[in-house]
């Protein structure tokens, strides 16, 4: 075994240390799973390491649990009683906590107030009232923001609108523009004043819409 | 060590498998000692013997219920029984309703309210108002009662006084009587006790005014 004897004190250099936990380890959980085979015994190992890291050997034929449940029996007691106290504890704690919470929670909405000194209840009023006027200026920062963010988009939609109405108005134009070729053509063809004439008798029976138009048509080219 | 290679399997000899295994445990409680002295490592060794004899060994720095529980945290396993189960079920319910009691109360002391959208909001606001109002009933109670012991306090002191004042009244009274009681009397020799006895009344009447 090894080279030469060591003494069993704490190794000072951590590699070594580390190193040496390493290979010892592995031998205690063989010479661990060698008992359980030769002599039929239970055994169970856990370890940590000064690191913290853990390793454990069970026995194949039970668990860790079955191996600690029995040790408790055979020992007559619990390993949890400590830390049952202590959860226990903790629990009351906790619950001490869980009742201050719920009792200021629920005066400050007004109940349980039975309890309370006209001192306390002045404290207590000015403590909500203080609250009150905070979450009112909150309240009505958020809800202003949002309206302006609202009216925005409002306002955007809007211009989208009349872009989408103007370029609407731009195409009724040519409809114009065909009833001044028209006129223009028809000009071309006769005299003015015999012309003008047979121009509005001829839209009048046909085309009722145009006849606005085209009277105004007409008067833009007088003026012209 | 030993006298030859043994084969890793079951020893079927009572006699032997027990002197083997009395040997093999001895020595590996050895070496979990030496692995905590030599490593700082934290070991638990617990052996039971086909038998159910038990046998033990824990590093001195700490406990078994200690390795256990480290073993517990770190594994996920769960080693402890049912009533610890239920207790650690309900330290972690109640540690979780703290905390959201917790942000809760922080809501109604108007902090930490810049996550919070204008409904909730809202609804802080109308439980803080409802609690002005049900705050100064209460102090409105309180001083109806003032007002109340105070009126009985009144309505005593008057009575006190009246019945000192009767008092004093019934004192001056008697001295009246026996003034007059004495007046009747003619006898001469009586006169001169009377008039005698006059004479330290009247500055006691005169302080009396």
């Amino acid at each position: 075994m090894g080279r030469g004897k060591i003494e069993i004190k704490r190794i000072e250099n951590a590699t070594n240390r580390q190193v040496t936990y390493s290979k010892r380890r592995t031998g205690i959980m063989k010479k661990a799973r060698e008992l359980t085979v030769l002599c039929d015994a239970q055994v169970a190992i856990i370890m940590f390491s000064s690191t913290g890291k853990y390793h454990e050997f069970c026995s194949p034929s039970t668990d860790i649990k079955g191996i600690f449940d029995r040790y408790q029996q055979a020992i007559g007691t619990s390993l949890w009683i400590e830390q049952y106290e202590n959860m226990q504890r903790t629990l009351s704690h906790l619950k001490d906590i869980n009742r201050n919470l719920r009792t200021e929670i629920r005066q400050r909405m007004g109940e349980d107030l039975d309890g309370l000194e006209f001192d306390e209840l002045r404290g207590l009023e000015q403590n909500v009232d203080a609250a009150l006027k905070e979450v009112r200026h909150r309240k009505y920062h958020v809800i202003t923001t949002q309206t302006e963010t609202y009216k925005k988009k409002v306002k955007h939609s809007y211009e989208a609108y009349e872009t989408l109405q103007q370029e609407l108005g731009l195409r009724e134009e040519p409809a114009f523009g065909f009833v001044d070729n028209t006129g223009g053509g028809w000009d071309g063809g006769a005299g003015a004043g015999a012309a003008a004439d047979m121009f509005a008798f001829r839209v009048v029976p046909s085309q009722p819409n145009l006849h606005g138009m085209a009277y105004g048509g007409n008067h833009d080219l007088r003026l012209g | 060590m030993g006298r030859g290679k043994i084969e890793i399997k079951r020893i079927e000899n009572s006699t032997n498998r027990q002197v083997t295994f009395s040997k093999r445990r001895s020595g590996i409680l050895k070496k979990a000692r030496e692995i905590s002295v030599l490593c700082d490592a934290e070991v638990g060794v617990v052996i039971f013997s086909s038998a159910g004899k038990l046998y033990d060994y824990c590093s001195p720095k700490t406990s078994l219920s200690r390795i256990l529980e480290k073993y517990q945290t770190n594994s996920g396993k769960i080693l402890w029984d049912e009533k610890h189960k239920s207790l650690s079920a309900e330290i972690d319910r109640i540690k979780k309703e703290n905390d959201n009691m917790q942000i809760e109360l922080r809501h109604l002391k108007g902090e930490d309210l810049n996550s919070l959208q204008p409904k909730e909001l809202i609804m802080i606001e109308e439980a803080l108002d409802n609690g002005i109002v049900n705050v100064n009933d209460k102090l409105m109670d309180h001083w109806e009662r003032h007002v109340r012991t105070d009126k009985m306090l009144e309505d005593e002191n008057k009575l006190l006084a009246f019945k000192l004042h009767q008092q004093d009244i019934a004192l001056s009274g008697s001295m009246r009587d026996l003034e007059l009681g004495y007046h009747p009397d003619r006898d001469f020799a009586a006169q001169m006790p009377i008039t005698f006895r006059v004479q330290p009344s009247h500055p006691n009447l005169q302080e009396n005014n």
